[in-house]
Parts: C-alpha cells; structure tokens; sequence
C-alpha cells in the first residue's frame, strides 16, 4: 500500500518536471519569436526608409526630428546668450565709473 | 528512512529541478530578447547613417538654418546690451561735461584756454584767428582772449555770434579756409569713434 503510494507520486513528480521542461521550452521560443519578429519588424522598416530615401521621399521624417533636434539646440544656444547677456548687466558701478573717467581724461585736452 | 521523509525528499528535489529548468529558460529569455534589442537598435542606426549620407546636406542646412539664426540672434543682443553699456557711459561722460561747463568755474575755463590753444597749434600760420563759443562762455572769452593772444603768439578775436554747443570751441581763420572744431560735444564724438574698445574693455565686456 505504502510503495504503491510512493510510486503514484513520483510519477506526479515526473509529470511536474516534463511540464516545467515544456513550460521552460514556450518560454525561450516565445522570446525566440519575440526576437525575430522585433529583428524582422526593424530590417523591414529600414529596407523601407532606405528605398524611399533612393526614390527621394520619406525623407520629411528625418528632416522633421533633425528639425527637433536643431530647435533643442537652438533654445540651449538662445540660453546661453540670455545668460551672458544678464551677466552683462550686472557689471558694477566702480567698473562703470573708471570707464567714465577714461571717456573724460581721453575727452578734455591735456 | 520512513516513507514519509523518502517523499518530502523527492518533492524538494523534484521543485528544485523545476525551479531551475525555469529560471534557466528565464534567463535565456532575456538574454535573447537582449540581443534583439541591440541588433534592432544596430539595424536603425545602420539606415540612419546611410540616409544621413544620402540626406546630410539638407539635414545640415536644417540644422544651420534653425541653430545659425538662434547663434546669430543671441550674438545681436550681446552686441546691443554692450552699446547699451557704452551708451550709458558715454552719456553720463556727456552731463559731467555739460555740468562742468555750465558750471563755468576755474577748471573749466582751464579747459577751454587748452581747446583755444590746441585749436591755434593744429590750425598753425596764421596772424589772426576768430575764437567763437556759446553764450555763456563768451564773457569769460572776451577778458581772457587778449592775455591768450599774448601767451600764444597770436591775434584771437571773439565772434560775436554765439554757437549752439554744449561747451569748447570753434577757431577758424578770417577767411573761413582753416577750421578746427574742439568743442566738447565734438572730442566727446571723436572718443567714441577712437576709444569705444579701450572704454569696452575696461567695462570687461570684450
């Protein structure tokens, strides 16, 4: 009684096992084919830039993020000379008074 | 060994195998998965760069068009804020001067006997020359020009119609032909046009 109890069981454990082989098995053809379709999906869409860009068209989408990209650039540039500019403003009162002084001393005769 | 340990111990080690076959094929998973990745990432840029040498001209252009008009832009304002700068100087340089003159005192009197001589120095070869001034200086001019005269070697007379400046003089000779402008709105333009980045560059802002 006792020996047949163990032998039902192991042979559960022996299906427990195949299912998992089989489950480990989906789970590496599904990336497989995950991967394949995600390659495929990329080459394909690259054949399809490249021969539009033959012909000379679809090429408004590269000139449009190139466009992004430039006016991204263009805000960071704009930025940096708003910054200069404020540090312009800054510039102390001594600094302005020694340049008066100069303009006089160059202004009135010797 | 009891019956019951002998099944505890093969449903452990019969978890572990199946805990291991997935983590295994998890790890696979990723890994392929990864891969893809990278090769798609590679595919794309790959066509990007082949477009860009079909394309790179007009994406140059683009990108010159759009960053090149923000850097001429932003070169403009600092351009503008520095004249600003320079204007403020050169403007309140203007009212110590204007204040000086119409203040009238010693010091400026000095000036002006200096803007004379200058004037009779530059102009040269002349007997007589006609010192004009604005109003305010002219009564000062008219007891000074005869000591100056002396001093200078030279016949200095008053015009009796006064100049609309700020300050100085204008000498000329009786006919008109020889005519040196000193007046303090004239050598203040003249420092403008002369020394407009000496003043720039002691406001730090070359």
């Amino acid at each position: 009684m006792e020996m047949e109890r163990i032998l039902s069981m192991g042979s559960r454990l022996q299906k427990l096992l195949v299912e998992a082989k089989a489950e480990a098995e989906r789970m590496v053809s599904e990336a497989q084919k995950e991967a394949d379709e995600m390659i495929d999906a990329a080459k394909t869409e690259s054949n399809r830039r490249r021969m539009r860009a033959q012909r000379g068209t679809g090429l408004e989408e590269m000139l449009a993020e190139e466009e992004k990209e430039a006016v991204k650039e263009a805000a960071k540039v704009a930025k940096d000379y708003e910054k200069q500019v404020g540090e312009l403003r800054k510039i102390p009162a001594e600094k302005m008074e020694s340049a008066v002084e100069l303009v006089l001393k160059e202004a009135l005769p010797k | 060994m009891r019956s019951i340990e002998l099944e505890a111990g093969l449903i452990d080690k019969a978890v572990e195998e199946r805990n291991t076959l997935i983590a295994k094929a998890e790890a696979r998973a990723t890994r392929i998965l990864e891969n893809a990745r990278q090769e798609e990432t590679r595919i794309k840029s790959d066509v990007d760069r082949h477009l860009r040498t079909i394309v790179g001209s007009e994406l140059r252009a683009v990108h010159d068009r759009i960053v090149g008009r923000a850097n001429l832009d932003g070169r403009k304002m600092v351009m503008e804020v520095k004249m600003e700068l320079l204007d403020t100087v050169f403007e309140s340089a203007r009212e110590k001067l204007e204040a000086m003159a119409k203040k009238g005192g010693a010091d400026y009197q000095e000036v002006v006997k200096k803007l004379i001589s200058e004037a009779v120095e530059a102009i040269g070869g002349e007997d007589e020359l006609i010192v004009s001034s604005n109003k305010a200086d002219n009564g000062f001019l008219k007891k000074t020009l005869p000591e100056l005269s002396k001093e200078l070697g030279v016949s200095l007379r008053l015009d009796d119609k006064p100049i609309d400046a700020m300050g100085g003089v204008i000498v000329k000779n009786p006919r008109g032909t020889k005519v040196y402008y000193n007046t303090l709105e004239g050598r203040l333009s003249k420092v403008r046009g002369s020394k407009a980045s000496e003043v720039a560059e002691k406001l730090g802002v070359i």
